[in-house]
């Protein structure tokens, strides 16, 4: 009777219906009360008690109750097998419950193990040895992560994991490879295959999901979360977060309460995470995934915290007590913001010295090394600063390129060097090398080529334009700012400016230029971007501003300055949007861009998409603006206007040559974007075709169009959710990092009835020679002429080079 | 009220907007002699254009920018982070507008503090305060001494008193232009009497933090300042939402985080708040979704000392539908938009109501 009971327990675990405390109870649901009832037919079927007709009708009531199918491809294998296998199996499946309960403390040797493998391993009922490859491979596992096996038995894992999955395939079976699956993806991390693991756990999420495991379900999404963040996926971690939130607490999941505060430290949200970390201590985790760790990494999360609070004190007080390399490195980053950058190196030094998770100096980490770099940077050891910085920095790339393949989810320097280690590398390299040395270093670093090339392509931007080519490269607590003059002299200098600063800046600017859309640009609107112009443009670029009007500049921003609106800030009494061509360049991907547009070239112009029915309005100024392109080109444009602005059209227009006009909604939508481009975290950015078909930025990219000009005159096409290294992710990226050369863009919303003046006048000026910098500069200019507020002409904006 | 009613039913077009030089002629509607004028205004279709652009003008007049001294001289006078040295003739404009702008006058004040780092090369031959501007500071109640700013070269800015309208603007722009206008805006409604629209926008996306936004009328009594309502959009799933408002150190750099001045936690998406000076804020918000903080961003606003005009609508003592959108509509043109949804809480429940308060888009 035991046996059975035991059977019948292991069959609802099959099935995935938990065992109820009472289960006679009229109070289950009529999941759990079929799955039983499939479980007691099953069960007296292998024992020769029951019947096949009677099987084959409990797992179709219990299909039918759940949606699924697996409960009948379990009937369907046993009832393949002879009457004496399907005994035999419920014999060794009662002594596996036997070890599996002496393998409940997770420590067990494999003799047992090994010895009822080779019991079972040539049943005809697979189910038994299925369970016991699963288990094997489940302990194996755990002993590589804990070094007390070789890494080498890694294989060893994989294959066990691999058999027990197809074993219980093959016995039709769903929820018990959810062990197996996630062995695989642990398996697969040690080996370093991010790729594999991460299919693994995302398998393991579903199926768990189907069978309505949470427990399992827990287990991948904190796997693919790791995945995620292995390779600088960052949106697809709130997806993944999101999606435990849905289903686990933050007060009884420290997974996920430590993944969320990594989250908010990560996007240097630093007084909500301290809130959130005091709010959530590690007081339930799941032993296997946690261990002892868990305080650890609380207390260590939130040192990081006070750290990126600038309150160095109380992070050095936290991480007293904190053991091994992570105490160590939390210790040295609070001594380093204390000012005391001889502390740091000691205490990075003694993290080598020994103990469990120390390196050899040679094998110290990206993140310590960093440390130890801006430490002796702040020390004047010029030379040891750049040797390490340039370590880490070559480092990070190899991770880099070892991301899995596809459009751009992160950069080496944004998400594993972090931009502020490269600032300091670039400080040293300025000091020691010159400016033009340092811009060169982040422009390769940024764009993935060598210095020489970005130096080379650094100078010729330069010389393109009147004013030069400034770059800006914030970090987390300061920013690095390079001036290269058309004669290719280069100044240099650094801001106690960090990336929270100029992001606030640059929000309290674009705000108020959005205010105008409903009220004047006060005079304190000005001051604040007097105030900006004052501290963030090089003193030499100001000079050549003051001394020549007109002219066209390059503006390289890099992190945080990427969200600026430049356009708007005053020099020599006028807005630079307005008196000067500014051409906002991106780092240099492409070396083969596609050639300049001319203004003899044919367009093709489309929007204004036929919207009846759908939640968008119709744009009649987008209308217009398409017919009279027209007029301002000597070819008149190949238009898909109302109906036909439609996805064939839209992707026809990418594949080929032309410049491309698209006038439309941007509009943001409910989805899980693995690559970031586009929206907020949880959203995808696209633009609206007829019928109200969205084509996404995602989409765009994926079919890299090679344009010589797009025009997006749409709201906010080059905005988009910020990624440190990268750039905003908006619909405009998607162009340029595709290999459009060059895109006429908006930075937030625009009018429909306002943009078609400027969007004749950008036509009319490109037609009569200009280039994209100068004929936007004339665009917005004629608006403003025309009386339009900021909110308007100040959001046009052309990224690219000349 | 449809346009033939608003003509008598009887008049006729005359003149042929499709004719760019007509176009041109009227969008110079400033410049032209009053026979002209008046023969234009004939023309119904001329007529209706030529109110759009007269009421542009006056928006763009009331905004400000044209009676306010330049923002530079504004900043030079205040001797801002990196200011040019001020001119006497310039100053005296300045001084007299600040004087019926408080608001801007205590910007001005506050120009003076230190930046936090100054970045530029070339400083400033040293020198004595000007002492008229000492002295306006001082009848402002300002604080004295400070060091002398690095330099921003700013050369002022010629005034336009009047759009200059199209100068040079192919004349096919110029025609989209007109069409546009004759196609209809966002002032319809007030021409018919009703609440403004918002312009139409090229997007269905709205940042989660609704209002406040813009200038907000600063005062007591039934005024939004006095008890400011922060509204955000509502988020599926959340538990609470956290508000701060900071406001920031006027005059001083872009930079600076500023003081918090209030923090409130909610289950709702609506929070009432305490009163507010003049100044500028910024507030951001946060919400609980399924147990995780989520970041819903953040807005920056004003309360201004505004006129009476707009106080007084502003203030809505009156609860007469019509007085009530007549006070709406003024808000709104002002810049006060805040305001004007504040106000137009006091209309009766209906269609109209509910489209002027629904989210903006």
């Amino acid at each position: 009777m035991r046996a059975r009971c035991l059977v019948a327990a292991l069959l609802l675990v099959a099935l995935g219906a938990a065992a109820p405390a009472a289960q006679e109870s009229e109070e289950l649901d009529a999941a759990t009360r079929s799955a039983l009832a499939f479980a007691g037919a099953l069960e007296q079927f292998r024992a020769g008690t029951g019947d096949e007709a009677a099987l084959r009708s409990a797992a179709d009531v219990f299909g039918r109750t759940t949606g699924r199918t697996d409960a009948a491809r379990i009937a369907a294998y046993y009832a393949s097998l002879p009457a004496e296998a399907r005994a035999h199996g419920l014999v060794l499946e009662q002594r596996f419950d036997a070890l599996r309960a002496r393998a409940s403390g997770l420590a067990t040797d494999e003799a047992p193990l090994r010895a009822f493998l080779d019991a079972s391993d040539r049943a005809a009922d697979a189910v038994p040895a299925a369970h016991a490859q699963s288990l094997f491979a489940r302990l194996l596992a755990r002993a590589v992560e804990d070094g007390t096996a070789d890494a080498e038995r890694t294989v060893e894992v994989r294959a066990r994991a691999l058999d027990a999955l197809a074993r219980f395939e093959r016995a039709g079976m769903t929820t018990p490879t959810l062990e197996p699956l996630w062995v695989l993806g642990r398996a697969a991390l040690t080996a370093g295959d991010a790729g594999e693991a991460d299919r693994r756990f995302d398998e393991l999420v579903r199926r768990a999901g189907r069978t309505g495991r949470d427990a399992w379900r827990e287990r991948g999404l904190v796997g693919a979360i790791g995945c995620a963040r292995e390779r600088g996926a960052l949106f697809r971690v709130d997806a993944l977060l999101a999606e435990l939130a849905s289903f686990r607490s933050a007060d009884s999941c420290w997974a996920l309460a430590r993944e969320a505060a990594v989250q908010l430290l990560v996007r240097d949200d630093v007084d909500a995470a301290e809130r959130w970390l005091a709010a959530h201590p590690p007081v339930a985790f799941d032993a296997e995934i946690d261990r002892a760790d868990a305080l650890v990494e609380w207390r260590a999360l939130l040192a990081a915290a006070a750290l990126r609070g600038a309150d160095a004190g109380r992070a050095e007080r936290i991480a007293e007590e904190l053991p091994g390399p992570i105490g160590a490195r939390v210790r040295a980053a609070a001594a380093l913001e204390a000012g005391r950058a001889e502390d740091a190196l000691r205490e990075l030094d003694g993290a080598n010295r020994g103990g469990p998770g120390s390196r050899a100096p040679g094998e110290e980490g990206i993140d310590a090394l960093a440390l130890r770099g801006r430490a002796l940077l702040r020390l004047g050891r010029t030379d040891e600063c750049i040797e390490v910085l340039e370590r880490a920095r070559r480092r990070a790339q190899r991770r880099d390129s070892d991301a899995l393949p596809g459009p751009v989810r992160a950069s080496a320097a944004g998400e594993w060097l972090g931009l502020s280690a490269l600032e300091a590398l670039a400080a040293a390299r300025a000091e020691r090398d010159g400016a033009l040395t340092a811009a060169a270093v982040v422009e390769a670093t940024l764009g993935r080529t060598d210095e020489s090339t970005a130096g080379d392509a650094l100078l010729a931007l330069a010389r393109t334009t009147d004013h030069g080519a400034a770059l800006w490269l914030v970090g987390a607590d300061r920013t690095l700012w390079v001036h290269v003059e058309p004669d290719g002299t280069a100044t240099h200098g650094r801001l106690e400016l960090g990336r929270r600063d100029v992001l606030r800046a640059a929000r309290r600017l674009r705000d108020a230029a959005r205010a105008t859309r409903t009220g004047p640009w006060s005079a304190s609107d000005a001051a604040l971007g007097a105030s900006v112009a004052s501290e963030l443009l090089p003193p030499t670029l100001v000079r050549s501003l003051t001394r020549t009007k007109g002219g066209s500049l390059a503006l390289l921003t890099r992190g945080a300055s990427e969200e600026v609106p430049f356009e708007l800030l005053e020099v020599g009494g006028a807005p630079l949007g307005l008196a000067r061509a500014l051409w906002i360049s991106g780092p240099r991907r492409a070396p083969t861009d596609p050639a300049p547009v001319d203004g003899r070239t044919r367009w093709t112009a489309l929007g204004a998409p036929s919207l009846e029915g759908t939640a968008f309005a119709p744009l009649p100024g987008a209308r217009a603006e398409l017919e009279r392109l027209g007029d301002a080109h000597p070819a008149q444009p190949k238009l898909h206007l109302g109906a036909d602005a439609t996805r064939a059209a839209f992707v026809e227009a990418l594949l080929g040559r032309a410049p491309l006009h698209v006038a439309t909604h941007v509009v943001d939508r409910p989805g899980t974007v693995d690559r970031p481009l586009g929206g907020a975290p949880g959203r995808e950015r696209g633009l609206v075709l007829a019928g109200g078909d969205v084509v996404t930025a995602a989409e765009i990219a994926a079919l890299r169009p090679r344009l010589p000009l797009v025009v997006l005159a749409a709201c906010g096409s080059a905005d988009g959710a910020l990624l440190d290294g990268v750039g905003p992710r908006g619909v405009a990226q998607a162009f340029l990092e595709g290999g459009t050369r060059a895109a006429i863009v908006t930075q937030w919303s625009v009018a429909d009835g306002a943009t078609p003046l400027g969007m004749l006048c950008l036509h009319a000026a490109l037609a009569g020679g200009a280039d994209p910098a100068e004929a936007t500069r004339r665009a917005r200019a004629a608006l403003e002429r025309a009386g339009a507020p900021r909110a308007e002409w100040a959001a046009l904006r052309a990224l690219g080079r000349p | 009220m449809t346009h033939e009613a608003a003509e008598g039913g009887g008049a006729r077009p005359s003149v042929d907007l499709d004719d760019p030089r007509v176009v041109e002629r009227i969008l110079r509607y400033d410049d032209l002699d009053p026979a002209e004028l008046a023969a234009l205004e004939r023309d119904p279709r001329a007529r209706q254009l030529l109110d759009q652009l007269r009421s542009v003008d006056r928006f763009l007049h009331a905004g400000a920018p044209d009676a306010a001294p330049a923002p530079e001289e504004l900043y030079a006078y205040g001797k801002g982070p990196g200011a040019a040295p001020s001119e006497g003739a310039h100053d005296a404009d300045t001084r007299r507008w600040l004087a019926a702008h408080p608001e801007e006058a205590a910007w001005t004040e506050s120009l003076e503090e230190q930046p936090p780092s100054p970045v530029f090369a070339e400083a400033l031959a040293p020198g004595a305060p000007d002492p008229e501007v000492h002295q306006h500071r001082t009848e402002n109640a300002a604080s004295a001494g400070h060091e002398r700013p690095r330099a921003i070269p700013f050369t002022p800015r010629p005034r336009r008193r009047t759009p200059a309208w199209l100068a040079w603007t192919p004349l096919a722009a110029a025609a989209l232009l007109v069409a546009m206008a004759l196609g209809g805006d966002g002032e319809r409604g007030v021409m018919a009497g009703g609440l403004p629209d918002s312009p139409l926008l090229r997007s269905a996306s709205e940042a989660p933090l609704l209002f406040p936004r813009g200038r907000v009328v600063a005062g007591d009594g039934a005024l939004f300042a006095a008890a400011p309502v922060f509204e955000i959009a509502p988020q599926l799933r959340a538990t609470d939402y956290r508000i701060e408002v900071r406001q920031l150190p006027i005059g001083a750099s872009a930079f600076e985080p500023g003081r918090v001045v209030w923090t409130e936690t909610s289950s709702a998406a609506v929070l009432i708040g305490p009163a507010l000076e003049p100044g500028r804020y910024e507030w951001s918000a946060r919400a609980t979704v399924d147990g995780i903080d989520v970041d819903l961003g953040a807005r920056s606003f004003s309360v201004v000392a505004a006129g009476s005009a707009a106080t007084a609508a502003a203030d809505g003592e009156v609860s007469d539908p019509t007085a009530v959108r007549a006070d709406v509509r003024a808000l709104h043109a002002a810049g006060f938009v805040t305001d004007a949804r504040h106000r137009a809480r006091a209309l009766p429940p209906g269609e109209e109501r509910d489209d002027y308060l629904a989210p903006p888009r």
